[in-house]
């Protein structure tokens, strides 16, 4: 019965370090610098959340080949969110992903994770917001005192908002928050039960569609006017050890930004194409909403790049607020050496 | 010796004056009042929102509109959910093995099963791309986690509750430890084992979804990912369409294994009564 017992252990040992690893063909490879030599190098890209119009940019790059001849074989995955997007940078297990700046600082000034690094920008200006529907009567900051709002807990919007309270004058201890998940705080809004949600302007066609009524926004950039929305980033590791690597892709992924707001109808049904439960519709809306985000209104700044003094002053504003620490830096979070040039 | 089943195929009953019901008639029937209730409550007294609860007829609308990509999708959940049930509960009957065989193993591992258990899976869900990447080794490691625990359970509870008068008589005939074991004591638990099998499957199928829900492959999406994405765009109807059609696979996948148990201890059936 010993020897039974042995093998029996044994074999159970085998049986579960299959089940643990299984097939390792989908886990993505690691980058290789092969490019010099003409092989694609190989990387993965998370999407910012999922698979909306915001994110299309990814899967146009992809499709119409401008990783391909940037030398990338990329694999497109659906992301999520901000704090599991560093995460999965920070493991290893994706290469490039779009990460909220402002939350990105959030999770750096707070000692949750540090090996990440910020290569372009992808929204000038953040699109953080608070929406509501016309019904609601929000149409001021004032206006949110005594309601109750719904976002996930750790969101941007939430995280945000006692500094945007103290900007717009309000009492932010008068307003409520309730905690929501990401996919269903639309339907929330609509079911009544909540007076208004976190959401990004790009969320208003979505947001018409579902509630059937008129959407109302109150964006965070109407007070926090130095915030930047989505920006690349890598690990700091692949920045320091492939620099040109990251600039190719970063500018791969650019031209996919500028092709796809030029041509929302086009990078909508391409996004189609990829994930037939996206809607095309809203993808296409949400692109031509999210144009004036993506470009420095008056500045004519390129697509892409990043300020650091505006990053500064985003930091002053934070730390201001107590949510991060005194003494972090632009450059703790941006590779400057591999932005975009002006 | 025996346990009866916790559920059995449909089988033709006769009521009370005789006449004999075809065995399917009692599903049909259930699943027909409750559509019929939902549809009360959702359309005509409007006790939940549609957002909330759509009707049955959106949700028909819903899967209508969205078909192939659905339907694609429960391919790869049902086929996710079997082959994670399927290595799981080898896995898992084999664990149960080793702690059957064994007091001190048993001393020593059940309390750690237990807390295993006892964890919230979908804490997991977010960990579980940074441990494992995205499609199938995320998905099945969540399938082990949440549907292991029952079979290794049903396992060792089957493998030491070997009926004292089997075990005599056996040790009488001069039986070895390793006859004892397959004739006697392994048909004796196999009926324990599989109501762990039966527990255990349904649950498989929530982790397929759950894994789908945080590291399903963009590639080849299953029901979970089709329903974070159409969530996420306020289309309750075809979320609830996937519900509705993982629920569906999760009865027929039941259905084939208490079939196969029917198949593999018939005398379960003869010598037990209802």
């Amino acid at each position: 019965m010993r020897r039974v017992t042995r093998t029996f252990a044994v074999a159970a040992l085998a049986t579960a370090l299959v089940v643990v690893t299984g097939c390792s063909s989908d886990e993505p490879e690691e980058a290789s610098n092969n490019a010099s030599s003409g092989e694609l190098v190989k990387v993965t890209y998370l999407t910012s959340f999922g698979n909306f119009g915001r994110d299309a940019y990814g899967w146009v790059a992809l499709e119409k080949g401008f990783f391909r001849e940037a030398g990338f074989e990329v694999d497109v995955q659906k992301g999520q969110g901000t704090g599991g997007n560093i995460t999965t940078i920070v493991s290893g297990k994706a290469d490039y992903t779009p990460i909220d700046l402002t939350g990105g600082l959030l999770v750096m000034g707070k000692g949750v994770a540090k090996d990440f690094t910020a290569v372009a920008a992808i929204q000038q200006r953040t699109m953080a917001a608070i929406a509501s529907t016309a019904d609601k009567n929000i149409k001021t900051p004032k206006d949110l005192e005594g309601k109750t709002l719904a976002d996930t807990p750790g969101s941007v919007v939430r995280n945000l908002f006692p500094t945007y309270a103290q900007l717009a004058k309000i009492d932010y201890k008068k307003v409520k928050w309730q905690d929501g998940e990401a996919a269903t705080l639309i339907g929330t809004l609509k079911t009544g039960k909540v007076d208004g949600i976190g959401q990004f302007v790009v969320g208003r066609p979505t947001i018409q569609a579902v509630t059937g009524k008129e959407p109302t926004f109150l964006p965070y950039s109407d007070y926090l006017t130095d915030l930047y929305g989505n920006v690349l980033i890598t690990s700091t590791k692949n920045a320091k050890e492939k620099p040109e690597e990251v600039k190719r892709f970063a500018a791969a992924l650019i031209k996919g930004l500028e092709y796809s707001l030029a041509n929302p109808a086009e990078a909508a049904k391409i996004l189609k194409g990829k994930d037939p439960a996206a809607n095309e519709k809203a993808a296409e809306a949400e692109l031509q909403l999210m144009s004036s985000f993506v470009r420095s209104a008056g500045s004519g700044e390129k697509i892409g790049t990043i300020d650091t003094q505006r990053v500064a002053r985003s930091i002053a504003i934070l730390q201001g607020a107590g949510q991060i620490p005194a003494g972090m830096t632009p450059e703790q979070i941006i590779s400057v050496d591999l932005l975009p040039k002006v | 010796m025996s346990e009866t089943s916790v559920a059995v195929p449909p089988v033709a009953v006769a009521d009370r004056s005789g006449v004999r019901v075809p065995g399917f008639v009692y599903p049909v029937a259930g699943f027909v009042v409750t559509v019929f209730l939902w549809w009360l409550a959702t359309s005509v007294l409007g006790l939940a929102h549609p957002v909330v609860l759509p009707p049955p007829q959106d949700v028909v609308r819903g899967f209508n509109e969205n078909r192939e990509f659905v339907l694609e999708g429960m391919l790869v959940t049902t086929l996710e959910t079997l082959v994670g049930f399927v290595i799981s509960s080898i896995a898992a009957f084999l664990i149960g093995l080793v702690l059957a065989s064994s007091t001190v193993l048993e001393r020593m591992f059940s309390p750690l099963l237990v807390a295993v258990n006892a964890v919230p899976k979908i804490a997991f869900g977010p960990m579980l791309v940074a441990w494992l990447g995205w499609g199938q080794p995320p998905i099945q490691f969540m399938i082990f986690v949440m549907c292991f625990f029952p079979v290794v359970l049903s396992t060792v509870t089957g493998l030491t509750r070997t009926p004292a008068e089997l075990a005599e008589m056996a040790r009488s005939l001069d039986a070895s430890r390793s006859k004892m074991f397959l004739k006697v004591r392994l048909p004796a638990a196999l009926p324990q084992v599989f109501v762990g099998l039966k527990l255990a499957l349904p649950l498989a199928a929530v982790g397929a979804i759950i894994g789908e829900f945080q590291a399903g492959d963009a590639e080849r999406p299953g029901l979970g990912s089709i329903i974070v994405q159409t969530l996420g765009q306020g289309e309750s109807p075809t979320a609830f369409a996937a519900f509705v059609l993982i629920a569906t696979a999760t009865i027929a996948m039941y259905y084939v294994l208490v079939g196969l148990e029917r198949l593999l201890l018939p005398w379960v059936r003869a010598t037990t009564e209802r």
